[in-house]
């Protein structure tokens, strides 16, 4: 509720400040009468719940001695999950101010992203996560602009995760709570013919999570293991994790000569972290590294991390002749720490493009992009050996494109790459691929306007233990339709098909024997969204989202909405909005739900601005 | 107070708009509350010479970015833009290779009144109209509810990142656009899980929407984790690949060894356990 007053309070003192204001206070009650179904799937996908909200708020303030913009914006307040508030103040030459904050509630409890039997969930979370971020830029757009700024990430809350002793895992309670706060302060540069920007930033990072379970569990393993029952009978585990990281950033742009543009950006960061761990517990484990069962488990561990890492980028844009642009980008990412389990990992890619200006109204390019790089990183415990594993990536593309504008109200754009490679980084990384995007605007007059799209990505990994096939295809088309004039009528109308396929090899790891892993989802997704205006204020909306997916895991979601909205006086409109949620599965049928929201709201605005 | 201090060195008005505005007073009236406003010469900056066109009256007779090609347009808006901060990727971006026009997404005369979260994420799937569908999914960024942006992960004027991420624009520096929000995913930590690192979190996750929970590219974790985590003579092969090979005793027809991340607790990443159990 406390909330809830904020934002007027904020508003009625911005009111204050200046005679004639402009602005908005939407204010309503939602109720969500039928909600059948998995209230956690309800919770983990959608949850808007019941009560009083303020639904929106903003005023702009006109331009007063100290600021020629003031705006305010608030959303969703009063126990929605997703709410923001965003400030922003302008001076234009002088200081250019933006204050944002941001609620969100992460709640997800979904058994079934684990396994099919969704017996385990023990992976869910009930968290509060707030960002804050404010950012002063002083004489924005003059040639010295000096800027600042703090952020603020956090969360803090509840989950269910377990405690695992080799043979056997225990669901525990869980408190998290986790902070990252940065601090940064730059220059740009900014002539005529260059720009630079330097910036130096400083973030705190900590992160404290306890699980502890109090009561007996035989956890999951409900049968014996070696003949004898698992069990916890309490136990603890506390992390707190502590970090710092430090970021230089240069980047900046060129123009020595009308032909000639460059431009590059360096970074540098150098995150470390601090973590403490302590566990102690007591029931009967196995311990797999002695092979022995135990009564008891005291553990304290510490470990420190360091990971500097360095980015840059230089490119160089040539335009040696009116039709013909040369474009040339080479980029390095590498990671490169200094500890006994040491992490390097180079990456570098090198893009030529040439763009030719065939006629005013067709553009071709074509040119070649180049990915190399390699990893040297500590063997996973899981193979049971140690030393480094070494990665590579090394791949060979044919790019092209071609920008079409055979009329003016037309443009086409085309988008090739053909790929081929010796090494990629993981099975699931495409060595060859080949892709193609096409995406087509047709402006055909005020009314009419239609978009097209087609995406195809095919490619392949082949390994010693077989080969990765992927594919991706969508295709969709959207036609827009409003009333020129009047306005009273407009519509959107999109459809979209989408189908993906994958299909690789693995391992039991038991027997050794070769299995198959093939995912597919066929997407279908229409949308429709009309606005009708029945009376001179009177207006309907009316429309929604329809999705369907086939394939591994069938699901379809409909989301159907209306809204009607009528005055009630010059500065006061009601509006009733009814939305529909009606989410599926065929093979996880109990995380099904649906429901209806029906939300009554008043919308009051202030008089309009008199110009003076 | 030295901020506000400085706000005498506004700009006084120009002299200019007032003919102008004859004709185009509500242009004008935005206008003047536009950060466009300080420019000297306001309107023949991005208009040309607009005194011939005042006393014809013939649209013939002054340039409109909105009507020349996208090449044409953009070289007008980058004759005072091309040297700033968020145009530094801008040649590697698929927007400056596509030549889509500055005026697609920006209207030049409108006030400074930032736009709703919801428009500028319309504004986008208005061309993007597959990452429309994508946000659909049940499992998805809450980009439709406005909660985030698609500015949020990606920079439309284009970086050198892949995807446009915009992890360079003030926040994380060169670390993957992702772990802006997700902070308790960024490490460094102890005992890394290779991908987060190497290939960011795409290859697990759809970063826009899926059907399957946590945004997972598989329906099922296990099948997630053992398609790269296969047996594998690394560093032999012609084509060797990253994953290390789990454990005979993963006796995968029991369920509980399909639900790999209840004991991988830590799967992106642990500071105390190498088989990120803790």
């Amino acid at each position: 509720m406390k909330k809830l007053l904020v934002i007027p309070i904020l508003a009625t003192v911005a009111c204050w400040a200046q005679e004639q204001p402009t602005g908005m206070v939407e204010v309503g009650y939602r109720a969500t009468p039928a909600l059948n179904g998995d209230l956690n799937t309800y919770r983990s996908v959608v949850n808007l719940g019941e009560g009083p909200r303020l639904l929106r708020a903003e005023f702009t303030l006109p331009g007063g001695k100290f600021y020629d913009t003031f705006t305010f914006r608030a959303n969703n307040w009063g126990g929605d999950p997703y709410n923001s508030a965003r400030l922003t103040a302008e001076k234009f030459g002088v200081y250019r101010a933006t204050v944002v904050y941001r609620n969100t509630t992460y709640f997800n409890a979904l058994p079934s992203f684990a396994n099919v039997t969704g017996a385990f969930n023990q992976r869910s979370f009930d968290q509060k996560q707030r960002f804050f971020d404010a950012d002063v830029d002083f004489r924005p757009g003059k040639g010295f602009s000096p800027f600042i700024g703090v952020s603020r990430q956090g969360a803090r809350g509840n989950a269910v995760s377990p405690l695992v002793f080799d043979e056997n895992n225990y669901p525990a309670a869980s408190t998290v709570s986790f902070g990252y706060t940065t601090a940064r302060v730059g220059l740009r540069w900014t002539r005529e013919k260059y720009h630079f920007t330097f910036e130096q930033s400083v973030a705190r990072f900590h992160d404290d999570q306890t699980l502890s379970v109090d009561t007996r569990s035989n956890g999951n393993r409900p049968g014996t293991y070696l003949g004898q029952q698992l069990f916890l009978l309490n136990g603890k585990d506390s992390y707190g994790i502590s970090g710092t990281t430090n970021t230089t950033g240069i980047h900046g742009t060129v123009s020595p000569a009308s032909w000639i543009d460059l431009s590059g950006q360096f970074f540098y960061t150098r995150p470390s972290t601090t973590a403490n761990f302590t566990e102690s517990a007591a029931g009967l484990f196995f311990l797999l590294d002695t092979f022995r069962f135990t009564n008891g488990i005291q553990t304290a561990a510490s470990s420190e991390a360091v990971q500097p890492r360095t980015t840059g980028n230089v490119a160089v844009e040539l335009r040696p002749w009116r039709r013909l642009r040369l474009v040339d980008s080479v980029s390095t990412d590498r990671i490169h720490n200094q500890s006994t389990l040491p992490v390097i990992w180079n990456y570098n890619e090198n893009r030529f493009e040439a763009f030719f200006d065939v006629t005013k109204w067709l553009t071709i390019r074509a040119g070649e992009r180049s990915t190399w790089g390699e990893s040297f990183t500590p063997r996973s415990r899981l193979d049971k050996l140690e030393g480094s594993e070494q990665g590579r990536i090394e791949r060979t593309a044919f790019i092209g494109g071609i920008v079409l504008r055979p009329i003016k109200a037309l443009t086409i754009n085309a988008d090739t790459e053909q790929a081929s490679g010796d090494h990629a980084w993981f099975r699931t990384t495409l060595t060859d691929f080949n892709s193609l995007k096409l995406r087509a605007r047709y402006q055909l007059n005020q009314n009419w306007s239609m978009t097209g799209h087609f995406i195809r990505l095919n490619g392949s990994n082949p390994t010693w233990a077989g080969n990765y096939a992927f594919s991706n295809a969508t295709g969709g088309a959207s036609v827009q339709w409003q009333q020129a004039k009047s306005r009273r009528l407009s519509v959107l109308a999109e459809y979209v098909r989408g189908a993906l396929y994958s299909d690789i090899l693995y391992r039991d790891p038991a027997s050794f024997g070769s299995l198959r892993s093939l995912y597919r989802d066929n997407l279908h997704s229409a949308t429709l969204l009309t606005d009708f205006k029945v009376h001179s204020r009177i207006a309907v909306s009316a429309g929604g989202t329809l999705l369907r997916t086939g394939g591994t895991r069938p699901t379809s979601y409909y989301q159907p909405q209306g809204r009607i909205t009528m005055p009630l006086r010059a500065n006061c409109e009601f509006f009733a909005e009814w939305r529909y949620y009606d989410f599926g599965q065929v093979i996880f049928s109990r995380e099904q739900f649906r429901t209806h929201q029906i939300m009554i709201a008043l919308r009051i605005k202030t008089a309009p601005a008199i110009k003076k | 107070m030295w901020v506000f201090a400085l706000a005498a060195m506004a700009q006084a008005p120009n002299p200019k708009w007032e003919s102008c505005a004859a004709c185009h007073e509500d242009l004008v009236n935005s206008f003047t509350k536009n950060r466009h406003a300080g420019v000297k010469q306001a309107c023949d900056s991005c208009h040309g010479n607009t005194a011939k066109h005042a006393e014809t009256a013939d649209p013939a007779e002054i340039h409109n970015p909105r009507k020349m090609t996208a090449k044409a347009g953009e070289a007008t808006c980058l004759a005072c833009h091309k040297n700033q901060a968020t145009h530094v990727g801008r040649v590697s971006s698929g927007h400056g290779r596509g030549e889509v026009a500055c005026t697609s997404c920006h209207n030049v005369h409108a006030s400074t009144q930032p736009a709703q979260p919801k428009d500028k994420n319309a504004q986008c799937m208005g061309c993007h109209t597959e990452a429309r569908a994508q946000f659909s999914k049940p499992f998805a960024h809450k980009v439709q509810q406005g909660q985030v942006n698609c500015v949020d992960c990606h920079n439309p004027h284009g970086t050198f990142q892949p995807k446009a991420q915009a992890s360079t624009a003030r926040h994380g520096g060169n670390e993957p656009g992702c772990l802006k929000c997700h902070t308790d995913k960024r490490g460094p930590f102890r005992y890394e899980h290779k991908p987060v690192r190497i290939e960011a979190c795409s290859t697990c996750h759809e970063p826009h929407g899926s059907v399957n929970p946590r945004m997972l590219t598989r329906s099922d974790v296990s099948l997630q984790c053992l398609e790269c985590h296969v047996a594998l003579p690394v560093n032999t092969a012609s084509r060797q690949v990253l994953g290390g090979i789990p454990p005979a005793f993963h006796n995968i027809r029991d369920p509980f060894y399909r639900n790999c991340t209840v004991c991988h607790t830590k799967i992106h990443g642990s500071h105390v356990s190498k088989a990120l159990l803790k």
